[in-house]
């Protein structure tokens, strides 16, 4: 079955066929390929963890004439998108792009592609998954993918930098990158005095209204030196280098140094001994805050995928397992309440959260409250949420008499009178077996281990 | 060349223009560390030699 977002490309696409990816190389393509197998491009970039290794396979899916290979890539365990990324990972995924593309000026090649989309974190690294991005670098040719570099790491990292890192969401809604206009539009006074952003967005926004619908053919200069195109990616790696992460103090990010230490060393202890049991190869982490229990489980049996609201909490995250070299935890930002849609070509290019994930133990601590109470989501609608979703579950009971529901709730009195642990026990055991419930030391709160009937 | 991205007219007008200026510079920064790491072997070298 061709993968419904693989329809752009002329060189080949990507197919699968009983769970495993293909990807296949068109005969168009052929020349590019051997020059990326040859040069020593794609065994350096491999080397340096930079591209999807992939192994050449032999099948029959295209017409003859048109099929030069069939490529089978390493599977990444999960496909996330730039709208789902913190300040870091999305700035992380633009040096990489530009790392990338400096490497294959070395080889002779350029990158024809320069798609945010293309960016996985694969085994704990960034890496490019499309190998057909590449073509043969013509001598003074310009690099036709910069707007798209521009539109899909420089607009939203600046976005993010200088106003909210809130902003990437506008990737859900431009699955092409963000308008250069619309982020020039956006963007403050003192953004605009820097001259990497004064030069690739608002420069390049004005020369693309001036120049829309001209032919580039007509103009005279339309030579670029290889030293030039060297100077372009350093000017946009260090525009991208220029732009950090602003910590500032959100409600999360610092919600686990303010928990009584009792309590959080004995549920991590729980956790750890539920999990034990089970041995999980996914685990789908809702509400992760800035990963503290989910970190715990540092081993590479056990993929993690950990979602959260709160951007200073994924990127807390995100720096942790970065400077610990964790490779099995992936944080992402996401709302379980609101879960990133399915988007593009009929609704079908770039999946929705709940189409991609698979887990077999969902992890929800301290977040079934936030959800009966912020979101007013019902436990039967919880309980069948779950249900369909995962083989195991750890959920956290947060009682009435807890401060936090006390605080949550003061203004609502009234509002939750059937919130109490008979009546969430009572919800569960309709579609789960408990299999352990414990007290957690230092709270009233309590954890529990469930199997879906 | 197959195209299948618009790499748009304005783009590829800037590029040309940063590009050269940047090209320039990214020369220079290269010819200077060439000549602080000539100067930074010279003087090792005569270290070691003293030494």
């Amino acid at each position: 079955m061709i993968h419904s977002a693989s329809f752009r490309d002329p060189s080949g696409f990507v197919f699968t066929e009983n769970n495993e990816i293909f990807r296949a190389v068109k005969m168009s393509y052929q020349q590019n390929y051997e020059q990326l197998m040859q040069s020593g491009l794609y065994d350096e970039l491999v080397l340096k963890g930079l591209l999807i290794p992939h192994i050449e396979v032999k099948k029959n899916i295209l017409p003859v004439h048109e099929s030069y290979k069939i490529i089978k890539p390493e599977k990444v365990l999960f496909i996330s998108y730039p709208y789902e990324w913190c300040f870091s990972q999305m700035k992380d995924a633009g040096l990489v792009m530009l790392e990338i593309q400096k490497i294959a000026l070395h080889h002779g090649m350029i990158l024809k592609d320069a798609s945010a989309f293309n960016i996985q974190f694969h085994k704990g690294r960034l890496v490019l998954v499309d190998t057909l991005s590449f073509e043969k670098y013509n001598d003074n040719k310009p690099w036709i993918a910069y707007r798209q570099f521009c539109e899909h790491f420089i607009a939203p990292l600046a976005l993010m930098h200088f106003l909210d890192q809130r902003l990437n969401f506008l990737f859900t809604s431009n699955i092409d990158g963000i308008p250069l206009e619309l982020a020039v539009k956006m963007l403050p006074v003192k953004a605009k005095l820097r001259l990497g952003i004064y030069m690739h967005l608002i420069l390049h926004s004005r020369l693309k209204v001036k120049y829309s619908n001209r032919n580039i053919d007509k103009f005279k200069i339309r030579t670029i030196s290889k030293n030039s195109l060297y100077g372009l990616i350093h000017s946009l790696d260090t525009t991208i280098r220029t732009m950090k992460f602003k910590p500032i103090s959100s409600v999360w990010s610092n919600y686990s140094e303010v928990t009584n230490p009792v309590y959080s060393e004995n549920k991590k202890q729980i956790v750890m001994e539920f999990i034990s049991q089970i041995n999980p190869q996914l685990i789908f982490d809702i509400g992760a805050n800035t990963g503290n229990y989910s970190a715990l489980i540092n081993n590479n049996k056990t993929a993690i995928i950990a979602i959260d609201t709160d951007y200073q909490c994924i990127e807390k995250f995100y720096e942790q397992i970065k400077s610990n070299n964790v490779q099995n935890i992936l944080p992402l930002v996401n709302d379980i309440a609101n879960p990133s849609s399915s988007i593009g070509w009929r609704n079908n290019e770039r999946n929705s959260l709940l189409e991609r994930i698979n887990p077999d133990l969902v992890l929800m601590l301290a977040i079934f409250h936030h959800l009966v109470i912020n979101n007013q989501i019902q436990l039967n609608m919880i309980v069948e949420f779950l249900s369909n979703l995962s083989k195991w579950i750890i959920i956290e009971y947060v009682p009435e008499s807890d401060e936090q529901f006390k605080l949550m709730t003061q203004n609502r009195q009234g509002d939750f009178v059937y919130y109490s642990e008979t009546c969430f026990e009572q919800g569960f055991i309709i579609a789960f077996d408990i299999i352990c419930k414990r007290k957690i030391l230092g709270s009233e709160r309590v954890l529990y281990f469930m199997k879906k009937k | 060349m197959v195209l299948y991205i618009d790499p748009g007219s304005g783009s590829i007008v800037l590029q040309l223009i940063i590009a050269t200026v940047t090209g320039i510079i990214f020369i220079l920064v290269r010819v200077r560390t060439q000549i602080k790491l000539f100067f930074h072997r010279l003087f090792s070298k005569s270290k070691k030699e003293k030494k």
